[in-house]
């Protein structure tokens, strides 16, 4: 599914310049569950925001469905996020002026699903996280736990065939990471939705089925 | 994204900013109302003044009186130089019928020459005479299509504000007459409210009209010198008391006039349109600096570029749409209340207002392209 090869990323910063990512290459199959570990800086993120069409390489080649990314236009990128692939990050990024049924919503809105059947698929993505009794409630009324299962209905909402998750358990105690990291099992085991989690808890890469290390912008040993 | 979501997502925005919002709205409000009700009002005034072309010949001389002292028995003499004079001093009045229907007309009180001056056609009963006049006799002329409206004949009564007239005469229905009533010059005193009053003399000549008006104008200035008025600070200026003009001279004025309203008008519509344009990308800006990290999170949710782009600038556009909206409701109540004959002119107002509203709308395409620019990595990330 996804399929990359000597990708460099480089941030100039006047004088210096910062290779955050060094010719990395990966490939990840549709229904694979794995995490991305290293220390801070060493470019995960970076990795991530291109594997989710969010960012650019400076160099190398993106294979997304077989298809190179580079050659897509913004709007069919857009097209791409809106429909194959769900974000969830470390500090959730819900929008706080918006309900959580509301934040669920959004990318249906911009699928331009009618606004009756984007309140029923919302509804059905809080209720499969346990949030059911929560939809009318603002960002600021939620735990950060039920937060973030806001973040993961929204990512869910449009049945990507990937999430992404950057975090998603950092601002998390132990706890409603568990409920978080059952979830995402469960819709890895349930619906083989390919699920990428970057982290720095060895527990919660313990429940991936491979973990890759990134060090300095360069993936040492993969185990398993 | 749907056109009812874009209205969804921009309405949060402007309650989000409320006070500025509203600030915005009142600013576009004030200004299309200004600019507007200055086109309405100038253009009554326009009336007022062709209304006075329209009964005059080449061959006539019009002398508007403005100061207020002067009366029409200081200006008598002119009647011993020109035989056809018409004293005419008007104001406007409500009409009222016995059978209670009103009418809003303009009363002019005046003189037996009247009639020739002006050649006004009577069909039925007589015009004032110099003994109605004399006698200060409460009598009137109108003419047959007012007289149909009210439902009156001649020798009946009619009231012109509070005070019963007698019907005398009725005059052939045309563009002259229309709308007027006519009373003897001696009751006018009681009749025309003295704050609305115009006081003209229109004088018929078989000479040169352009020779005439200078010397007239030169008698004139002999008897009634020009009061040289000190300012606030000490700064005298001319205060004219009379302006004598020939139906070529009116017509110029009149079409100056057109031009400089239409210039007022456009002036402030162009003020509003920097003073809201600026206030609009100024506010639009703070919104999307605000909504920085949401709008990296709608692009990662699959917003395209011009979705964020119209989002922003239906914020502009709906807010110069209030403000438009809001000087619509006060001017048309305005036009409702102070009299309905510009209201034409009014619909023009705001149809230049809406040129104004579109162009305060444009402003909001700035901040609008920058945020569709915003690289949707670098606002989730500059968040975490
Ligand atoms: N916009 C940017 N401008 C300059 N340098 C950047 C930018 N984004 C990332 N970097 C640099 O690239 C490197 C990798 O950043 P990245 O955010 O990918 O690290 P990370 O592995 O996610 O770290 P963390 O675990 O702290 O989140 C870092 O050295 C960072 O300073
Ligand atoms: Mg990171």
């Amino acid at each position: 599914m996804i399929e990359m090869n000597n990708i460099t990323k480089v941030y100039q910063l006047g004088e210096s310049r910062v290779e955050a990512l060094k010719e990395v290459s990966i490939s990840i199959e549709q229904g694979e569950f794995i995490s991305i570990m290293g220390p801070s800086g060493s470019g995960k993120s970076t990795l991530l925001a291109i594997m989710g069409c969010l960012d650019v390489p400076a160099s190398g080649t993106y294979l997304f469905d077989k298809k190179e990314v580079s050659n897509l236009t913004d709007d069919e990128l857009s097209l791409l996020r809106n429909e194959k692939i769900g974000f969830v990050f470390q500090a959730f990024h819900l929008l706080p002026r918006f309900s959580a049924l509301e934040n669920v919503e959004i990318p249906l809105i911009y699928k331009r699903i009618p606004q009756n059947e984007r309140k029923e698929r919302a509804k059905a993505c809080l209720e499969q996280v346990g949030l059911g009794h929560r939809m009318g409630h603002a960002p600021s009324e939620l735990s950060g736990g039920e937060q973030q299962r806001v973040a993961i209905a929204r990512a869910l909402v449009n049945s990507p065939r990937l999430i992404l998750a950057d975090e998603p358990t950092g601002n998390l105690d132990s706890t409603s990471s568990q409920e978080v990291m059952d979830i995402l099992s469960l819709l890895n085991s349930e619906k083989k939705i390919t699920v990428v989690i970057i982290t720095h808890n060895t527990q919660v890469a313990e429940r991936t089925k491979k973990v890759y290390h990134l060090k300095d912008g360069q993936f040492i040993n993969e185990s398993n | 994204m749907k056109a009812t979501d874009y209205l969804y997502l921009a309405r949060k925005d402007i309650a989000n900013f409320k006070l500025r919002s509203s600030l915005i709205i009142l600013c576009i409000g004030a200004g299309i109302l200004s600019s507007t009700l200055n086109l309405y009002h100038s253009s009554k005034r326009q009336e007022e003044l062709l209304s006075s072309l329209s009964g005059m010949g080449s061959q006539m001389i019009s002398i508007w009186i403005q100061d207020k002292e002067i009366q029409s028995k200081d200006l008598l003499f002119l009647s011993s130089y020109f035989p056809y004079t018409s004293y005419q001093v008007s104001g406007q009045n409500e009409i009222k019928s016995f059978q209670k229907i009103k009418k809003e007309a303009r009363t002019i009180a005046t003189v037996p020459q009247y009639q020739a001056v002006h050649s006004v056609r009577i069909k039925n009963g007589r015009f004032i005479s110099s003994g109605d006049i004399k006698q200060r006799r409460k009598v009137c002329v109108i003419d047959t299509s007012m007289a149909n409206e009210l439902k009156v004949r001649v020798g009946k009564q009619i009231r012109i504000d509070h005070d019963g007239f007698r019907v005398i005469g009725l005059a052939k229905a045309e563009e002259m007459m229309s709308g007027q009533v006519i009373i003897p010059l001696s009751v006018c005193g009681e009749v025309i409210p003295s704050e609305s009053r115009n006081f003209e003399v229109v004088i018929l000549t078989s000479g040169n009209p352009d020779v005439l008006r200078k010397e007239i104008e030169r008698i004139l200035e002999k008897r009634f010198p020009d009061k040289k008025q000190k300012g606030r600070k000490g700064i005298s200026f001319d205060n004219k008391r009379f302006m004598v003009s020939t139906a070529e001279g009116l017509l110029g004025m009149i079409k100056e006039q057109r031009w400089t309203s239409r210039m007022i008008t456009l002036g402030i519509g162009l003020v509003t349109l920097i003073l809201a344009g600026g206030g609009i990308i100024n506010l639009i800006m703070l919104s999307v600096r605000q909504r920085y990290k949401e709008i990296g999170v709608m692009r990662a949710c699959g917003a395209r570029r011009e979705e964020i782009f119209y989002l922003f600038l239906l914020q502009a556009v709906l807010l110069s749409f209030y403000g438009l909206l809001l000087a619509g409701i006060i001017g048309i109540g305005y036009v409702g209340v102070f009299g309905g004959c510009g209201f034409p002119i009014f619909l023009e107002g705001l149809l230049w207002s809406s040129i104004v509203c579109i162009g305060v709308g444009i402003c909001g395409c700035f901040p609008a392209r920058l945020a569709a620019n915003i690289s949707p990595w670098e606002a989730i990330r500059d968040a975490n």
